[in-house]
């Protein structure tokens, strides 16, 4: 329905009205707190870190560019906000302890735990700026063209910056005798 | 040594993003290289395990923590139907569909049965305009049922609370000063109406110096206490 595309959405919470807002969380929440958990691997983190990115979107809704979309400005929030994280995490931790595992997802039923923890393991020894884009292709499903939009940067070097990503994924599991 | 054309080729494939002619430039190519082989097939079973990785639900709370946590709407500055005078502004806003159902009990008729808020006149004040200085006092509230704030002025008119609230559910709001009460029932309803803001002039001697207690009631219980210091006017 058009009233419940996100700009419709967008333009009646510039108007005020709130229940509009309640239901641009409920549609993002999920992918917003998914984003903010495979960054920082610690669902407490990525709890504050979602409420964060939400309040944010709240207070920027009115210079939120029409032509950009939103979600793609939701994303982008949530991984500078999951990096913003980890830089403080950086400083407090030099040597980076164990970060807490968050529960394990039905996919670790389903399709190998062993894999599945080894690259949740995996994903927090490579840098954030690589872990992004991985998060971005691969949880959130994104199109290079929509992560150059996020990222702001030009398509081919999203594309280089994903394939070196996943080769230092994979090194990493190889290390570990994951795969 | 993997080259660089190949390992985008690679990539490519496991994104379903080969040309037929890709596909044949790399099939030579994995045929000749046994680490460019193990390469792909270390890719694609890793891109496979990503590309399955269901999303876990966010925590339950997240919702209204996030809601409980917005700032309170800002002041709209056209908020009465333009009348100058406060009792007519509120009727406008009545006939306007606000269907505000804040019944005020004046100072002074604790123990008696309110009027309703068409009748409140001379109590129900613009909260645009009536008060104009700087609020002597504010509580700000900020629960899972309710958020915003509520100041206190002081007017010619007497004190006047001016709440400025947003709500998940109705809320119920027991001003009391100097033993007596004002009772608010409905502040903040859950419809598309987003501007709670309302404001209620308290006459009479209760509007001296005093304390006025605010207490916050979501679903008969109470929520949330906070008090106000009046001072002399």
């Amino acid at each position: 329905m058009q009233e419940d595309g996100d700009g419709a959405l967008v333009q009646r919470c510039r108007d005020g009205d709130r229940r509009a807002f309640e239901r641009l969380v409920t549609r993002y929440e999920r992918p917003v707190f998914n984003a903010a958990l495979r960054m920082l691997r610690n669902p407490e983190d990525a709890r504050d870190v979602a409420q964060t990115v939400f309040l944010k979107v709240f207070e920027h809704l009115a210079d939120c560019d029409p032509k950009f979309k939103l979600y793609s400005w939701i994303y982008r929030i949530a991984l500078n906000e999951s990096i913003n994280v980890l830089g403080r995490r950086k400083r407090l931790e030099p040597l980076g302890g164990d970060e807490p595992d968050e529960t394990p997802g039905p996919d670790d039923e389903l399709h190998g735990e062993q894999l599945n923890r080894g690259i949740r393991r995996a994903l927090m020894r490579i840098k954030p700026e690589y872990r992004a884009v991985i998060v971005l292709r691969h949880f959130l499903e994104c199109s290079y063209h929509d992560m150059g939009g996020i990222l702001e940067l030009p398509e081919k070097t999203v594309k280089s910056r994903l394939f070196a990503a996943r080769q230092l994924l994979r090194d990493v599991l190889r290390q570990d005798g994951a795969i | 040594m993997i080259d660089e054309k190949h390992i985008e080729l690679i990539n490519a494939e496991i994104d379903g993003e080969l040309s037929s002619e890709q596909r044949a430039d790399l099939s030579g190519y994995l045929l000749r290289h046994p680490e460019a082989r193990a390469l792909r097939d270390d890719l694609q079973r890793l891109c496979g395990a990503l590309n399955r990785t269901v999303q876990v639900p966010p925590p339950a709370d997240l919702r209204d923590r996030i809601l409980g946590a917005l700032p309170a709407p800002a002041p709209r500055r056209h908020w009465s139907a333009g009348s100058s005078r406060p009792v007519l502004r509120y009727a406008a806003v009545l006939a306007g569909g606000l269907l505000v159902s804040a019944i005020a009990f004046q100072f002074g008729m604790d123990g008696r049965p309110g009027p309703d808020a068409a009748q409140v006149a001379g109590t129900m004040a613009d909260p645009a305009t009536d008060h104009t200085g700087a609020p002597v006092g504010t509580v700000r509230i900020d629960t899972p049922q309710v958020t915003g704030r509520v100041n206190l002025y002081r007017a010619a008119s007497g004190l006047i609370l001016g709440f400025d609230l947003a709500a998940r559910e109705p809320i119920e709001v027991v001003a009391t000063c100097g033993g007596r009460e004002i009772r608010f029932s409905g502040l903040g309803r859950p419809d598309p109406i987003s501007d709670h803001r309302y404001a209620c002039t308290m006459s009479g001697s209760a509007t001296e110096a005093g304390t006025v207690t605010l207490k916050f009631y979501a679903g008969g219980k109470l929520i949330r206490a906070e008090q106000l210091e009046a001072p002399a006017g």
